[in-house]
């Protein structure tokens, strides 16, 4: 039997509106989720060992103040201009890891017209992280020191990191992309079908004589685009908050193709266990398992098992993402996604075969 | 005049329990035919298999010429169907439900004119869940009516509803037949086939035992010697309850 248009489109649209006026069942874990993205990002700022530089500028001409600039350049320095007596006292304190005292003749000329030679004195704690600072400071000073002479650097170094992303990103955004589109397939879809299948709200709907596969259909649709909506949300935070590129189209089709996967998982749940409540813990009981794969991505597991686990949708949704995320080409998680449509297909056929209108 | 459904010889089982044990019974265009029998007789099984929610495993059921058993889709399609226990997207108001149905069997929206006939105008943005016992159940017919069916299946209408509501309900259905929409209802309340109905058929064990009209089967009871001590009662406590309470229904006490 041919789908047809204007049954899709309504319970389409009601499905829609359900969930907007019910975001917190719909949307809550996303929510959550991207919360827990923000909180990532926090610990890894604080995380990271800030250098404060006190920063006593005697010359006050433009060679100086681009050596103060340069310094401002480095997002592990907070550099703070200030005099020489509070300097001191800030570097005795402990209030600053680094006092920097730049001469007044720095970027000064003779009579001749020659730059005459200045000393930057750079004091710091011994031991503590002031040291790289230390360092930082000595390479701000150098090109100043090659600019003031017009003497272009002959060596440089071409940085160029390996990953596409932090490392923190590429452990977690795939894992929490995969545990929604879980929850949001196998968990929330599946519990809603079997919810509208106790109510009679599906018997009464099998009266009107649509068919089993328009009402899946919208179903499905439906919860996609939700899910793309959370996994858009959820791309778009990560990307601001970590301030990475990250490729949206491969991340979502990826993500879609999974939720597949899953919704049709958990319709098949829905269908095979005739009891809702029972089948809302049967759910969850394989959705949790599957969580605990996505959010542990190195379980380490070797031989057979090791073999399973590498089959299962969920390894495959997370291994390819984080291919995705590291910047890796689509050659690299081809048989991911080949694994993932073999997996979609199964499973849709094996809802479609279980399918009930009533329990 | 051909009859717009057709019942031959009807079985069914469920396991070893046998629902339906040959029933055969035709329903004339434009009556209101009711199927009348005690809690387990079969008229919801009978009522479900003519509506095609349920597959024909013995026997032949026509609808308008459609053969159930061939094509039920077509079938619902056709009919307006009131479940005994429905419910719907509780989220969506009454407008918005409507409008659903009409996209489902895709038809025109008609929702205003709807809510009208079943009297609940006053309660379009309501949703579904805010409404009482006696308003679902004339909302259900509301959704019965979207597809401007060729009959209409009430299944134990006014079961779980108190007079008043019943009242309005009973109401309904005569308002259905002025517009000579044919209704086939099930019921185990006496009264309400007598009321309502044209022609009842009576069932009991999955067997149709008599089918008439409600005159008829009371004066061959009388033609088979029946007599009962007749003691006229000018008012019976329902009456003494909506005299009380007041014939006009009230939204809130439905």
């Amino acid at each position: 039997m041919r789908p047809r248009w204007r049954p899709w489109r309504g319970l389409f649209r009601a499905n829609l509106i359900t969930y907007l006026r019910n975001p917190l069942p719909s949307s809550g874990l996303a929510i959550v989720l991207i919360l827990f993205l923000g909180g990532i990002r926090l610990l890894q700022n604080l995380g990271v060992q800030h250098v404060n530089v006190a920063v006593v500028d005697q010359a006050a001409n433009p060679a100086s103040a681009q050596v103060v600039a340069d310094l401002g350049q480095y997002p592990t320095l907070t550099v703070n201009v200030t005099d020489l007596a509070t300097a001191a006292r800030r570097l005795a304190s402990g209030a600053a890891d680094i006092e920097v005292v730049i001469p007044p003749g720095l970027g000064a000329v003779d009579a001749g017209g020659h730059l005459v030679p200045a000393q930057v004195a750079v004091s710091y704690h011994s031991g503590t992280s002031a040291e790289s600072g230390a360092d930082l400071v000595a390479a701000a000073v150098d090109k100043a020191d090659r600019q003031a002479q017009a003497a272009p650097p002959v060596f440089t170094v071409d940085r160029r990191p390996v990953n596409g992303a932090s490392g923190l990103l590429v452990l977690f955004l795939p894992s929490l992309l995969v545990f929604n589109v879980i929850n949001a397939g196998l968990i929330f879809a599946a519990g809603i079908f079997a919810g509208y299948r106790s109510s009679g709200t599906l018997r009464r709907i099998q009266a009107t004589g649509i068919s089993p596969a328009d009402m899946v259909l919208a179903h499905a649709t439906s919860n996609v685009l939700l899910a793309t909506v959370q996994v858009l949300a959820m791309l778009a935070v990560a990307m601001a908050l970590f301030a990475e590129s990250i490729p949206f189209g491969p991340m979502v089709a990826v993500a879609m193709l999974s939720y597949l996967v899953f919704l049709a998982i958990g319709l098949a749940v829905s269908g095979w266990v005739r009891d809702p409540q029972r089948a809302t813990v049967v759910a969850t009981s394989v959705a949790f398992p599957l969580i605990f794969i996505a959010l542990i991505p190195n379980i380490g597991a070797g031989g057979l098992a090791g073999a399973a686990l590498g089959a299962l949708p969920v390894t495959l949704a997370t291994h390819a993402m984080r291919q995705i995320v590291s910047g890796a080409d689509v050659t690299s998680y081809a048989w991911d996604l080949a694994g993932l449509g073999a997996w979609a297909a199964i499973a849709l056929a094996a809802a479609g075969r279980v399918f009930r209108w009533d329990e | 005049m051909d009859p717009i459904i057709s019942v031959h010889d009807l079985h069914r089982s469920y396991g070893q329990v046998h629902a339906l044990r040959g029933v055969t019974f035709d329903v004339k265009r434009g009556e209101v035919f009711g199927l009348l029998g005690p809690n387990g007789a079969g008229k919801t099984t009978t009522l479900e298999t003519i509506e095609g929610l349920r597959v024909v495993q013995r026997g032949k059921v026509v609808v308008d010429g459609i053969d159930v058993a061939k094509d039920p889709y077509a079938v619902r399609r056709r009919v307006g169907i009131q479940l005994q226990d429905a419910n719907f997207f509780e989220s969506l108001n009454l407008i918005e439900l409507l409008g659903l149905f009409a996209e489902l069997y895709e038809k025109e929206s008609h929702p205003r004119a709807l809510l009208e006939l079943v009297g609940l105008e006053g309660k379009a943005r309501s949703r579904a869940k805010a409404l009482s016992g006696g308003q679902r159940k004339r909302f259900s017919i509301a959704l019965a009516l979207v597809n401007d069916p060729v009959a209409v299946f009430l299944d134990e209408p006014t079961s779980g509803l108190d007079p008043q509501a019943r009242r309005r309900l009973w109401g309904l259905v005569d308002t259905l037949r002025e517009r000579s929409l044919t209704v086939v209802l099930t019921t185990h309340y006496i009264e309400e086939a007598e009321a309502l109905c044209d022609r009842v058929g009576i069932m009991d064990e999955g067997r149709l035992l008599v089918l008439d009209t409600p005159r008829a089967l009371v004066q061959a009871l009388l033609d088979r010697g029946f007599h009962r001590d007749v003691e006229v009662v000018p008012a019976t406590l329902e009456d003494v309850f909506l005299d009380l309470t007041g014939r006009e229904i009230r939204d809130a006490a439905d």
